[in-house]
């Protein structure tokens, strides 16, 4: 029953921009914003399914397959010895995070830009109800926003090229990491449950 | 012990010219068991045809607003909990600039 609808095959991506902004410098910083920020229509795969935990088995053909592990051909596989995966994450980094080392080409895209409304930095009002708590500027993993009832709600996303040679691996380590900047973001006053892993 | 992630969902770029999609599903099992492990629904998700393959996860969470962990909130005394060994940034970076492999890009 999985769902994939299938757009007609292109040769270009986001990620393929990016690499071209990148070997031609900053003269095509802009067509790599535009292409990864405003994708074009026909050039992605959309793919839908509703489940939640215990119901994904019925939604994705995954679960029927037996247990059995898969690895990327080796011109996907984590390159290099050892800590190989490292140069993606880095690499990945380079644009994800303003701060470090590596943050300063990003910082000075978005010093451009300004602060968004809402944020002390900029001074300027929102029309959301919603104190943004956490932001770009506090270099952290997550956004946080105040929600009514001192919910803070967190929103993050991180993802990988291939870190391991095994498939199914690959993504446990991913979505452990994505999932870690929520866990990275505050106390449970009780009952949350331990991050998978961790000793209770 | 930290904030607590409510739903999930996939992000994937995948060379659909060259790598099966038997593959693809392997990384989706794999994020699901890591979701399902977490309590965390996993909702759906967006993909992309792309020349490398790419896996993660878009997360929305919830915490106590007033305990909330920062990390530029650290002052002297405060706690630190280390999971790795410290200096894994630094390896990176040294691989990245001596690895030929690592400029792809």
């Amino acid at each position: 029953m999985r769902k994939v609808k299938c757009a007609p095959r292109v040769t270009c991506g986001p990620g393929s921009a990016a690499r071209i902004a990148y070997r031609g410098g900053r003269k095509f910083l802009s067509f790599f914003l535009k292409t990864a920020l405003l994708p074009l229509p026909g050039r992605e795969t959309r793919w839908t399914w509703a489940c939640g935990p215990g119901q994904i088995a019925q939604a994705s053909s995954v679960n029927a397959a037996p247990v059995r592990r898969v690895q990327f051909p080796s011109a996907f596989a984590k390159r290099g010895s050892g800590g190989g995966c490292a140069t993606d994450r880095v690499r990945a980094r380079r644009w994800l995070c303003v701060r470090g080392a590596a943050g300063g080409e990003l910082e000075a895209v978005l010093a451009k830009l300004g602060p968004p409304d809402g944020t002390a930095a900029s001074g300027r009002a929102t029309g959301s109800p919603h104190e943004l708590m956490v932001w770009l500027e506090n270099g952290d993993d997550a956004a946080v926003v105040r929600m009514p009832g001192d919910t803070a709600l967190i929103l993050t996303t991180d993802f990988f090229t291939p870190v391991v040679d095994d498939a199914y691996d690959r993504a446990c380590i991913a979505a452990a990491n994505a999932l870690s900047n929520v866990y990275a973001h505050g106390r449970a006053p009780g009952g949350g449950r331990q991050p998978p892993g961790l000793a209770a | 012990m930290g904030g607590r992630p409510v739903v999930a969902v996939n992000l994937l770029a995948w060379p659909r010219d060259v790598l099966p999609t038997e593959l693809a599903a392997e990384v989706l099992r794999g994020g699901r068991d890591v979701t399902d492990q977490a309590g965390c629904h996993l909702a759906g998700g967006h993909s992309v045809d792309d020349a490398e393959p790419r896996y993660g996860l878009a997360v929305t969470g919830t915490a106590d607003a007033g305990r909330l962990l920062r990390n530029d909130a650290g002052r002297p005394g405060t706690s630190l909990s280390l999971t790795k060994p410290l200096g894994i940034g630094v390896l990176n970076n040294r691989h990245k600039a001596t690895d030929p492999h690592a400029q792809i890009w």
